[in-house]
């Protein structure tokens, strides 16, 4: 653990799983030059659920890409762990992600021609330690829908799926990408319930990028980023009950 | 089963159409390659088979007359493992119900054993008693085309005489697999047949008591073929022998040989058409695939699968493509390649013709389609691999569009904004586009060359008997007759006109290249019988020296100007020199023209004739043949216009057959490639096309769009395929070149609009399977999706 990762580290602090520095990450899309990342400082402790915000455009997606391993920066130095993230080449990424991370997406990128359980045992087969499908669908609350076809399940229910197909396999982490960006606020609240009950029984570090203020409430602590930098830091005293949310 | 796997089986199903597609394309590659694979198996191991159990020769060798004492001598050279002598004559045959003189070819055969080489295989009836007179065996195929079989007789002119022959059996020889007569390359099998009978019976009726003027050798193993043949013609030179031959000049080995290099050839051109078409489609469908599973990519990616395994997940597309072909092409190899063995059962008669299936063709077939499949299946692959997580999930960026050509010259304004839409999709993706074209083009190739035999025999036919023979009827005398018995023919009724000719064989030599051939001698001024080339000119014979046909001028490696060296067999073979005038390339057969009084100079003799072509007034041709029939030393009157009937209805037999195939496996390519293309244009701007829906447009005016590429695509086809069409027809030219049949390049106007009415009858159809899911676009889906 470096110094740095030392000073921010809140009192009483668990070791970090992500420690960034300098992160910058320039691309090009069609014939844009994007400025996605600008010089981002970041750590992420060991159990701790936090909620990255910001408008569209300020970069949180393109650092969530780039601590799942999805994407390399620009430059600056990220490391998971013992694990240098820049170092890496693709095999050591790709078992990095296969090891590591479980991911949720806004569309929540589901494979249309399986089933509920065979998403969930696409991850399953290729991790270590995973859950059986059934209970990694049970914990997101849908025991009763393990052979419906994606199309056959509501929005809300695709992206309990995603999240039992990204916790199933134990990760270390957990990053979320708009969780609830595509759901009505009820069915985006019993989302975040399962992410947040995730957090708190399995213990997995917990990321969610969103721009809905509102849900920063549940957080251990906001990130807020504008413009490709981190603006602010702040700490939750009190984790508000999701149940108080409303959008 | 793995999750990816049952990912795949599931998308599969869904996507069965188009990969059934590009399956029944791969399928029809295999199919091609494999059927004509085996039918060249099983006709050449039928034939190994037949040459080997037969005791087939090895050498072969004419002469005047020579003494039996001579059987002996020509045993004793060394690499001789055996010797047949025999009496071999032409006769003229009587056929019961058959107006036309037919021709026998006479053959005589040992009564108390069997041939030692060259033997026969009874098919019906028995072999012939020792002792009798007039027992006979006639070959399988005139048998059966001129209704004659055991118990039956014909009447033959034996040296002037009629006399009766008693069929006794019916028989095949390797000698006679395909029953070549000397006289015309078209013969009918009803007019022309085989005729084996006893040794002594010859004997008496040649007047060759102890002789004989035919040879067959058969080579111990090891033995030089040329020097034998050398030793053969030292001893038979003094009884007036021709040069002894091989197996390479034997008539019947030839024409075999021929059909093999034409099958060759075909097995080599046509599969390819499906090959390279298999593998853009598969190219193209693949990467649409992956395009469209871009978020998909970017969720297993995402959990930590590797490239490599999705790069394989996708490549299973292309294996079950290539699987389903397969199992599709192999039995279908299996069953044309019986089919066309059958077609050949007909003309090459062997004991048996068993479809041997050429496997090492069907592990070919697959392979190579397989090959050129995952060639093309790789490229989209390879694209899933090189695809970063992050940027999978990111929406593709949008399509960089250009104005285009017509516009940046100043005439956008007039090209409607329907079209420019359809302009600027093509011209986006300029591979998919032109894959798409050349695909199509493909279609139209092998249609419009498919034709291609047939064209080419149209126009050969239209060439040979319409500016070449003209004659009504050829008449063709037994041997060498004074020019007064053509004179004779002149007169029968109904005869217009009449131009004699003398022909004789020679074997023609230069440097260490020699050839047997003959040389036909016709009147200076004929309008009967012309040289005419491929391209329609004519060739006239000089007064002295030859014109020699230019497949056999590139095979002795002359040219006009130099001088060859000819044999004359009708007199034992004496050597004279002949200048050659001029070189001519005709569409059919070879050998050396002179005019007939330089003919008859060269062979030191009176004007002598060896047959005479006649022009008959209308309506009186068979009362001509019927009368031309009563004079002893007539062999053979044959009709051009029964020639020319025969010749087409040979050719519709096997035409409708291998049209029929053509027809299937082009629209098969037409098909596939405008399905494909139509149902990716759909997948990839369902989106644009239901936002039209929702703006107003109806179902037809969406389909019209659509179809406005693929129309688009057809137009860019057509022109294209057509060029391959010529090109592929050129390959073939080369491939079907044999000594008789020098094939003109040609393709109709009627081959090229059939080709294009078929292609866009198959677009049509291909559109229709794609209108239906038009009419399915679901409005607020599309519009809700992530692009």
């Amino acid at each position: 653990m470096t110094a740095a990762a030392v000073r921010l580290a809140p009192a009483g602090a668990r070791p970090a799983v992500f420690h960034a520095r300098g992160l910058t990450k320039t691309y090009t899309m069609g014939e844009v030059q994007v400025h996605a990342l600008q010089g981002v400082d970041l750590d992420l402790f060991e159990g701790e659920f936090v909620v990255i915000l910001g408008p569209s455009g300020s970069g949180k997606s393109t650092l969530l890409n780039i601590l799942g391993g999805l994407d390399a920066p620009t430059g600056g130095v990220v490391s998971f762990r013992d694990h240098n993230l820049v170092a890496a080449d693709d095999r050591a990424l790709t078992r990095y992600r296969r090891e590591h991370v479980g991911f949720v997406f806004q569309f929540y990128n589901l494979i249309p021609s399986l089933t509920a359980r065979e998403n969930v045992a696409l991850v399953t087969e290729i991790a270590e330690h995973p859950m059986r499908p059934e209970e990694a669908l049970a914990l997101v609350g849908l025991g009763d829908r393990l052979d419906h076809f994606p199309a056959q399940l509501s929005g809300g229910e695709q992206q309990r799926v995603a999240i039992a197909r990204a916790v199933a396999k134990r990760p270390d982490v957990l990053l979320c990408d708009e969780p609830t960006g595509a759901l009505d606020a009820e069915t985006g609240r019993l989302v975040l319930k399962t992410l947040a009950d995730v957090n708190r029984d399995v213990g997995t570090a917990t990321a969610i990028i969103t721009h809905n203020a509102v849900i920063a409430g549940i957080a251990d602590r906001v990130l807020r980023m504008t413009s490709g930098r981190i603006a602010e830091v702040r700490r939750n005293v009190r984790r508000v009950p999701i149940e108080e949310l409303s959008w | 089963m793995r999750t990816l796997d049952l990912k795949l089986l599931r998308e599969l199903r869904r996507h069965r159409v188009q990969i059934m597609s590009i399956a029944l394309v791969m399928g029809c590659g295999t199919m091609t390659i494999m059927g004509l694979r085996t039918t060249l198996t099983s006709v050449r191991s039928a034939r190994d088979e037949f040459f080997a159990e037969y005791r087939f020769a090895d050498v072969f060798a004419h002469v005047e007359r020579a003494p039996a004492t001579m059987a002996p001598r020509l045993a004793a050279i060394p690499g001789v493992a055996a010797v047949e002598t025999r009496i071999v004559r032409d006769v003229r045959l009587d056929v019961p119900g058959i107006s036309e003189p037919a021709v026998g070819h006479m053959v005589s055969i040992p009564e108390e054993r069997r041939p030692m080489i060259n033997e026969l295989q009874i098919r019906r009836g028995r072999w012939i008693s020792p002792g009798s007179t007039d027992e006979v065996l006639i070959s399988e195929r005139f048998s059966e085309n001129a209704k004659l079989g055991p118990g039956d007789s014909v009447y033959a002119v034996v040296n002037g005489r009629w006399q009766r022959l008693h069929i006794v059996g019916v028989a095949i020889s390797p000698e006679f697999v395909v029953e070549v007569g000397g006289h015309a390359v078209f013969v009918d099998p009803s007019r022309f047949g085989i005729v084996w009978t006893g040794t002594d019976m010859m004997e008496s009726a040649f007047d060759m008591k102890g002789a004989f003027n035919d040879v067959v050798v058969r080579l111990a193993s090891g033995a030089s073929e040329a020097a034998v043949i050398h030793d053969v013609d030292q001893l038979l030179a003094p009884w007036g022998g021709a040069p002894a031959f091989g197996r390479a000049d034997q008539p019947a080995a030839q024409t075999l040989a021929d059909e093999f290099s034409q099958l060759r050839a075909n097995a080599t051109v046509f599969p390819l058409f499906f090959l390279i078409v298999a593998a853009f489609l598969l190219n193209v469908v693949l990467s649409r695939l992956v395009a469209s599973q871009r978020d998909e990519i970017a969720a297993l990616k995402a959990f930590g699968y590797s490239g490599r395994e999705i790069g394989f997940h996708y490549l299973g597309f292309g294996i079950a493509a290539v699987a389903l072909g397969a199992a599709l092409g192999v039995p279908a190899g299996i069953w044309m390649g019986a089919k066309f063995t059958n077609l050949y059962a007909d003309y090459f008669r062997f004991p048996e013709l068993r479809t041997v299936i050429d496997w090492n063709a069907a592990v070919m077939g697959v392979g190579i389609s397989g090959g050129f499949a995952l060639l093309g299946a790789l490229s989209g692959v390879r694209r899933v691999a090189r695809l970063t997580p992050a940027e999978a999930l990111r929406p593709e960026s949008p399509g960089k569009f250009r104005a285009l050509l017509v516009e940046q010259l100043g005439f956008g304004r007039f090209v409607s904004p329907g079209a420019r839409m359809v302009l600027r999709n093509l011209e986006r993706r300029p591979f998919r586009t032109m894959s798409t074209v050349i695909g199509v083009s493909l279609a139209v190739a092998l249609l419009a060359s498919g034709q291609f035999p047939y064209d080419a025999m149209d126009r050969l036919m239209d060439v040979e008997f319409r500016l070449a023979q003209r004659f009504d009827v050829l008449a063709a005398f037994t041997d060498r007759r004074p020019s007064s018995a053509a004179a004779e023919l002149a007169r029968v009724p109904g005869v217009v006109s009449a131009e004699a000719f003398r022909s004789t064989g020679v074997r023609v030599k230069h440097a260490a290249a020699s050839r047997n051939t003959s040389i036909t001698g016709i009147e200076p001024g004929s309008t009967l019988f012309r040289l005419v080339d491929t391209e329609g000119r004519e060739y006239r014979t000089p007064g002295d020296g030859c014109v020699l046909t230019a497949w056999l001028a590139a095979y002795l490696g002359v040219k006009a100007g130099d001088s060859v060296d000819v044999d004359l067999l009708e007199i034992g073979g004496t050597t004279r020199r002949v200048a050659i005038a001029g070189i001519y390339d005709p569409m059919m057969g070879q050998g050396i023209y002179m005019s007939r009084a330089a003919l008859n100079r060269l062979l030191r003799e009176q004007a002598a004739v060896s047959g005479t072509y006649l022009s008959v007034a209308p309506g009186r041709e068979s009362d001509v043949i019927t009368r031309l029939k009563e004079f002893p030393f007539v062999l053979l009157a044959t009709s051009r216009a029964a020639t020319v009937q025969r010749i087409e209805e040979q050719m519709r037999q096997s035409m409708t057959f291998v049209l029929t195939l053509i027809i299937t496996s082009a629209s098969i390519i037409a098909i596939g490639v405008v399905y494909n293309s139509a149902r990716i244009a759909l997948s990839e701007r369902g989106r644009e096309l239901a936002s039209l829906r929702v703006l107003g447009f109806t179902t037809n005016e969406v389909a019209g769009m659509l179809y406005g590429e693929q129309a688009a695509v057809l137009l860019l086809a057509i022109p294209v395929g057509i060029g391959f069409g010529k090109a592929f027809s050129i390959a073939l030219v080369r491939g079907f070149e044999t000594e008789r049949f020098h094939f003109p390049y040609v393709m109709t106007l009627s081959s090229q609009l059939f080709a294009i009415v078929i292609v866009i009858a198959a677009a049509v159809v291909a559109g229709l399977i794609v209108r239906g899911r038009i009419g399915r676009l679901d409005m607020v889906a599309a519009l809700r999706t992530r692009e």
